[in-house]
């Protein structure tokens, strides 16, 4: 090509490309590293997860599961007779039974803990209690969520989920075919198993890497609205924009209840539902459970929501059902004191961007197409593993070497749309921006000036 | 590159637009129809006495022209299940209640307000005549307990 016409241009340019390309491999190499043992954690967890409505039906049948008859109580009946064990606890939500042979849950909280209480609606008895911080897949949860260390964890996911989008920019570019024509596809889409040692274990990295990084790809796009600075903000913009959910669903306040004269004001309101304080004369009572399961009826709310019990004099029941599919999700406010409806937010009345993230959300979860899109997320999860190990005995199997085998680098339009993918990942992500800063200082000063680490890093 | 030059200004906005939920916000969303509805008693009942108690619905502030459908449930203290249904009597805009109290004591109104497709039920509790000493200390102990337990946090979604 070019090259027999100006030969020293070319082989300039040549070494050039070789020592982006090093450096590139270097930055896979840096990504890789650190954000491995993360994106383990993550897939192992989030493997178990997926199956969450499996495991908890076997764990907690005792719990789930009542004879239906033909005498069914009220809810307040059932709250009662929790109120009734529980005295010292407040009582913060209330599950309607979504299926016959299915029992009701309280929610509670005593001692600064949150509970959940199972009540046969029928026999109006206790069947058990579990605390929710426990039941084995919130922990699994917490640990995908933020490794079970508050917000410093949220930070820490958030982060090494924005960095495997630089492993997955910088191994395509590292993977990306350099011959022509048919054996192409080899080594990318196919292995190549019987060309030797070497590139078989490149093989078995880079080519379930392509398949599973579409799938790890979508997880990361769709895990990203959940977490805590990243996706806080970005919910924040799109539901202030009108573009996203509506507010409360995800971020945002919900309605206030109208706190109607200064007679509900001026008493305290824990009183709510007692006889008329000392004090005054008259005043509105919370709407009773069964009062706002009527409304929800009314509404056409299919039952398997939750109520949230107002804990404020200006607070709302919050009636919320995020089932397997999106489209059946709803969020509705209901003033305590008049059963006004002050907001219904159902699937349909998300923005567009709104209606993509919970499409997003239910298919990360393995819940929208069933049985399918479990067995998917399963295979990927197991896909993560795999080559976060395949790619770790790949370095291994390289480094006793200390070459990074063949450079052959692709052209210098590849190469710059990995630079501008980074640095607008840099941009859109500030977590990524800002190590990516650091990393790119260590690999341009520290690396050339320490042999030590210059000699490791092949640099 | 032009990316690079506007990185900063970008990464400034996005940080300062962190955090902030706009209170208007809901505006872009679906909206329901409101109705107020507020129930009238006067400051004090005597016992066997048929007292003004009066259900009013305004809308936007305005008196709501269009006519509901409204009756109400009357009970004494913990006895819902034997509520009286007695329907309202509509004039001027003006649901009223007629109901003689029979004696001493805590009564609650629940005012079921029907138009179109909104449902209203709020539930006043009025005190009727003098509380025995009996029901005052029983009511006092109650909000002790109450206060007690609800110094817990704020639930939320």
């Amino acid at each position: 090509m070019e090259a027999q016409k100006e030969p020293s241009v070319s082989k300039k340019k040549q070494r050039k490309r070789r020592s982006l390309y090093q450096s590139v491999w270097r930055w896979h190499f840096y990504a890789g590293l650190i954000i491995m043992p993360f994106l383990i954690i993550l897939a192992i967890t989030g493997a178990v997860y997926l199956f969450k409505p499996q495991i908890e039906a076997a764990l907690y049948k005792d719990y789930y599961e009542v004879t239906p008859q033909t005498t069914i109580t009220t809810p307040s009946e059932q709250i009662n007779t929790v109120e009734a064990v529980h005295p010292n606890a407040a009582v913060t939500s209330y599950r309607p039974s979504d299926s016959p042979d299915r029992s009701a849950e309280v929610g509670i909280t005593e001692d600064g803990k949150a509970y959940t209480i199972y009540v046969d609606p029928y026999e109006n008895v206790i069947l058990g209690k579990l605390e929710d911080s426990f039941k084995l897949v919130n922990v699994f949860e917490k640990i995908h969520g933020e490794l079970l260390m508050g917000t410093v964890g949220d930070r820490i996911v958030e982060w090494a989920a924005c960095w495997a989008l630089i492993l997955i920019i910088t191994g395509v570019y590292l993977g990306w075919p350099k011959m022509k024509g048919k054996s192409k596809i080899r080594g990318v889409l196919v292995p190549r198993l019987n060309k030797g040692k070497k590139l078989r274990a490149r093989d078995l990295h880079v080519v379930p890497a392509f398949w599973i990084s579409l799938g790890l790809l979508f997880l990361i796009m769709t895990g990203l609205p959940w977490s805590g600075l990243w996706g806080n903000n970005f919910q924040t913009l799109t539901t202030n924009a009108g573009v996203g959910y509506p507010p409360s669903v995800w971020v945002g306040d919900a309605p206030a209840s109208d706190v109607k004269t200064k007679e509900i004001a001026d008493v305290p309101w824990s009183a709510e539902n007692l006889p008329v304080p000392v004090s005054t004369n008259q005043q509105y009572t919370q709407l009773s459970v069964d009062d706002v399961v009527s409304i929800a009826e009314e509404e056409g709310v299919k039952p398997g929501y939750n109520i949230m019990i107002p804990q404020t004099q200006d607070g709302v029941f919050t009636l919320s059902a995020f089932p397997p599919k999106a489209r059946d999700e709803v969020t509705m406010h209901i003033d305590q004191y008049t059963g006004a409806v002050l907001a219904d937010y159902r699937y349909d009345n998300y923005h567009t961007l709104g209606k993509v993230i919970a499409y997003g959300i239910t298919i990360h979860k393995g819940t929208e197409f069933g049985i399918w899109n479990q067995i998917i997320g399963l295979l990927v999860c197991i896909g993560i593993v795999g080559i976060a190990v395949s790619g770790f005995i790949l370095w291994l199997s390289r480094k006793p070497e200390g070459k990074l085998g063949s450079p052959k680098a692709p052209s210098d339009k590849v190469m710059k749309g990995v630079i501008v993918l980074i640095i607008i990942l840099g941009i859109i992500f500030p977590l990524v921006g800002i190590s990516v800063i650091f990393v790119w200082l260590f690999d341009r000063f520290v690396i050339p000036r320490v042999p030590a680490l210059k000699r490791f890093f092949n640099a | 590159m032009r990316v690079v030059k506007f990185s900063p200004l970008l990464l400034t906005f996005f940080l300062l637009a962190a955090c902030s939920a706009d209170p208007e916000a809901a505006d872009h969303y679906a909206k329901r129809e409101e109705v107020n509805v507020i129930i009238e008693a006067p400051a004090s009942i005597e016992a066997d006495s048929a007292p003004q108690i009066d259900v009013k619905l305004t809308q936007d502030g305005q008196v709501l022209e269009q006519e509901a459908s409204v009756h109400f449930l009357v009970w004494k203290d913990d006895n819902k299940a034997d509520a009286e249904s007695i329907p309202a009597s509509l004039e001027d805009g003006t649901y009223h209640l007629e109901y003689n109290f029979p004696s001493d004591g805590v009564y609650f109104i629940k005012a079921d307000v029907k138009v179109d497709n909104i449902h209203l039920m709020p539930t006043k509790q009025i005190r009727v005549g003098e509380l025995t000493e009996e029901e005052k200390e029983k009511i006092l102990e109650e909000q002790e307990q109450k206060k007690q337990e609800n110094s817990g946090g704020h639930h939320h979604h």
